[in-house]
């Protein structure tokens, strides 16, 4: 557990003339999962678009694993949010998932069956091989995630970065997902999530990252995540319905 | 007729056949990427090039009209339209349908102002101009048939070798990028794909009705698809199938424009398979 | 081919006896459609009148679109040429509208009705192409030094001078015309040609003439066309297709390709001036050199060896 997951320092991206994230520090621990929390419009979106280097920083370093984020690219895998999908894309759970060995098979190499099991078997950890040939238009939301976490499994990653990843779920979907980012992270992956439900942060995720154009505080969600750094990111006061905190 | 099938009857028909297979190929993914505006917009484009291209043949005395130089004017000021509409949408507030729509107006807008100005500068044969606009199937000649062929089984085998980062880069660009395919290289590569069909659509169906073999086939082949490599094949199929009867029944039959038969074709395949697939309940 | 003196004679006399519209300083500023109403014009008229043509060299005057200094031109004039018979078809309404303010003279429809050929079966339009029979212009030319005369009454005499003598032209010019031509042997009798634009020289010197596009230009020729005349030019041993200078030559080589498919050489007989008349400045950029032009082209593509400038050795070969 030497080197961390990512590593920030005073990172700043200006964004159509507007700064959205300013002189952000913090570092990812590896093989831990980790939630980004903030109010709307606090930059977490910027934030992953620029952790995954597809938009230009204006100053600051990142490292993923102590590489920048363009070398470490084939190590990163992403899980968009569900709203920014086309669920009309003629396309079955089978083909999403297989879109995740696509780096790896460039443009000519056949698709093997070695490739088709590794498929299989990612689509197996997410309790979803039965709906290998269903298109994606006929899956629930529940289910709709899963895929992509499988698409997530079968490349290896060793970072994964979630974008929302319950947002509009029920809540037994919830718990099958939240037992499978838990078992992948039990295999060695970190885990990096936006996250917006408060109350599910201390159960889900071991750090956090408070966030709101610059980071209120981040680190072990026990000693971070505090009534005051929360109201500090959001804003407000009163929060004591929140659990555990404070 | 005294024999079953004319040269130039044939002629037309190969180059069709390889023109729709290709243009149905290409378009399949220009249909996913809900660009199918954009094709249009890219084909009006083509016409202030075109009449350049013309004006500069002409003047640099090539005796023939020389179709080369026409279709790389063609292609120029398409490419100018493309790089606008960019323009546009980063630079300012307007959106990308304005873009389109500004482009499509003013481009074409300018060409007919163009093509009236020509013909006081008269230097005459300006109707072979009004070919490109509408397409002309009779006067195709061998060279043709060979650049269209040739340019045709390139743009298909583009698509085929790039299926996957095309397919990953439509549905998931985050995913396209971070597996090595950047993002700005293949909307790239669609825009290029997209632009040299639309040139070589021009002798045989004109700018106008280029947007429909870029957009009815694969619109047909989706409703009976449920994977792109088979909307793909599929819309290629489709785009070959109809050039093919719409050029055998121009041969046919007196007065019959063949682009717009073509056209018509299509359409009628489109129709046909969403009332079959309507019916079938389709589980698409 | 008595219509001329005695009825100009006649005519310019009753110009005279009438309140004749005198325009100050005897200068006239006339705009004409297509050059070959103009280049008549201008061998007609006397000094001092400006001509101008709105169609150049090369345009085809069935997609002529007039231009907004086109239009200017046209209010501009004190005297409008054109030709009608629906020769300039988009310019019908501009020609409705204007002919309320201005003297508009349908030079064309000069050419009495049973001297005209019908368009086809079914409309009652006539094929305008008149100016393809030398004979037949005289009555246009004819129409012109009328209206000339009336506007110019001080001019009258040399506006008939001027007259006679491009009719003699004419006249020269149509027995050149059967002179080259009478060598070919009837069934060597055929014309083709990118659009329909020469039946009035068919049925001058007894041609069969065929166009790959109609009598309009506007439309498609269509694959059945060709392949129907590949057949023709078969059947009937076609030797030379001729190209023409308003229309892009496309069809016609696929006309060539497509019998040499079949083991027929057609040879390129050469251009032909259709539409519209030569370069301007040239020989060929009158009427008389374009007709000229036309006979002789003809003639020597089909093996006849017509003199090689022409019937006024100033065709530029």
């Amino acid at each position: 557990m030497a080197v961390d997951a990512i590593s920030a320092t005073e990172l700043t991206v200006d964004y159509d003339g507007v700064t959205a994230i300013k002189d952000v520090d913090f570092t990812v621990r590896a093989e831990k999962l980790t939630a980004i929390v903030g109010p709307n419009g606090a930059g977490k979106s910027t934030l992953i678009k620029a952790l995954l280097g597809l938009i230009p920083t204006s100053t600051g370093i990142i490292s993923c694993f102590g590489a920048s984020p363009k070398q470490y690219r084939k190590n990163i895998s992403y899980v968009p949010q569900r709203a920014q999908i086309d669920w009309e894309f003629p396309v079955n759970v089978f083909d999403v998932v297989s879109m995740g060995l696509y780096g790896e098979l460039g443009l000519l190499r056949r698709f093997s069956s070695a490739h088709k099991n590794r498929v299989h078997s990612a689509l197996t950890d997410v309790d979803m091989a039965d709906f290998a040939a269903r298109q994606i238009s006929q899956l629930s939301g529940g289910q709709q995630q899963r895929v992509f976490l499988a698409r997530s499994i079968v490349q290896d990653a060793e970072l994964i970065l979630l974008d929302e990843p319950f947002g509009g779920i029920d809540a037994k979907s919830e718990t099958v997902i939240v037992d499978i980012l838990r078992r992948q992270n039990q295999n060695g992956k970190s885990i990096v999530a936006v996250h917006h439900d408060l109350s599910t942060v201390k159960d889900y995720f071991d750090d956090v990252i408070l966030l709101n154009k610059t980071v209120t505080a981040f680190g072990p969600v026990n000693n971070v995540f505090t009534k005051a750094n929360i109201e500090k990111t959001y804003g407000v006061s009163n929060l004591d319905f929140l659990t555990g905190c404070g | 007729m005294t024999e079953l099938i004319g040269y130039n009857t044939a002629l037309a028909l190969v180059g069709a056949l390889l023109f729709g297979f290709s243009s149905g190929h290409v378009g399949a993914f220009v249909y996913l990427r809900k660009a199918s505006l954009l094709s249009d917009s890219l084909a009006h484009a083509t016409l202030p090039g075109l009449i350049i291209g013309f004006l500069v043949s002409t003047f640099l005395g090539m005796e023939e009209k020389n179709s080369w130089v026409l279709l790389l004017g063609a292609g120029a000021s398409a490419l100018l339209g493309v790089v606008v509409i960019q323009w546009i949408t980063a630079r300012t507030k307007l959106g990308f349908d304005t873009a389109i729509a500004a482009v499509l107006s003013v481009f074409f807008g300018s060409g007919i102002v163009l093509l009236t100005g020509v013909q006081s500068v008269s230097v005459g044969q300006q109707a072979g101009l009004e070919d490109y606009i509408l397409g002309s199937v009779s006067g195709m000649l061998l060279q043709d048939v060979f650049f269209i062929g040739l340019v045709s089984i390139i743009c298909s085998a583009a698509v085929v070798v790039y299926r996957r980062p095309l397919t990953a880069f439509i549905f998931d660009p985050v995913l396209s990028e971070l597996a090595g395919y950047a993002q700005h290289r293949m909307s790239f590569l669609l825009s290029l794909l997209t632009l040299v069909i639309t040139i070589i659509g021009l002798k045989i169906v004109g700018l106008i009705l280029v947007v429909a073999m870029l957009t009815i086939p694969a619109a047909t082949a989706r409703l009976w698809s449920t994977c792109v490599w088979s909307m793909s094949s599929l819309s290629a199929l489709f785009g070959s199938a109809s050039a093919g009867i719409g050029v055998i029944i121009s041969a046919l039959l007196p007065n019959l424009p063949s682009g717009a038969v073509i056209v018509v074709i299509m359409f009628i395949a489109l129709g046909l398979s969403i009332v079959v697939t309507h019916l079938r309940g389709s589980n698409v | 081919m008595n219509i001329n003196r005695r009825r100009f004679v006649g005519l310019s006399a009753a110009a005279i006896a009438a309140p004749s519209i005198a325009v100050a300083g005897q200068s006239l500023n006339i705009v004409c459609t297509v050059g070959m109403l103009a280049d008549t014009a201008k061998q007609i008229a006397p000094a001092n009148v400006t001509i101008r043509a709105l169609m150049g060299p090369g345009t085809d005057p069935h997609a002529f679109r007039q231009t907004r200094s086109d239009v200017v031109a046209l209010t501009k004039a004190d005297l409008i040429i054109r030709h009608g018979l629906y020769l300039e078809a988009q310019m019908e309404d501009l020609f409705a509208k204007l002919g309320n303010r201005k003297p508009i003279l349908s030079a064309g429809e000069a050419v009495p009705n049973h001297n005209l050929l019908p368009y086809d079966d079914a409309s009652p339009q006539y094929d305008p192409h008149v100016w393809m029979d030398p004979t037949l212009w005289i009555h246009v030319a004819d129409a012109i030094a009328s209206e000339l005369s009336s506007k110019l009454p001080n001019k009258s005499a040399e506006i008939s001078q001027n007259y006679a003598s491009f009719v003699e032209t004419l006249i020269r010019l149509t027995d050149y015309g059967h002179d080259i031509l009478a060598s070919v042997p009837k069934q060597a009798r055929v014309l083709l040609t990118a659009h329909d634009a020469f039946r009035y020289f068919g049925s001058a010197y007894d041609f069969d003439v065929m166009g790959v596009k109609g009598i309009s230009t506007t439309s498609e020729a269509g694959l059945y066309r060709i392949e129907e005349l590949v057949d023709l030019i078969i059947e009937r041993q076609i030797k030379a297709v001729f190209v023409e200078s308003s229309q892009s030559d496309r069809n016609i080589r696929a006309l060539i390709e497509g019998t040499a498919a079949r083991g027929h050489d057609l040879k390129l007989g050469g251009q032909l001036f259709s539409d519209a008349m030569g370069p301007a400045g040239t020989y060929e950029g009158t009427y008389i050199g374009m007709i000229d032009h036309n006979l002789t082209t003809i003639a020597r593509a089909l093996g006849v060896d017509a003199p090689k400038r022409g019937m006024n050795d100033r065709l530029n070969v």
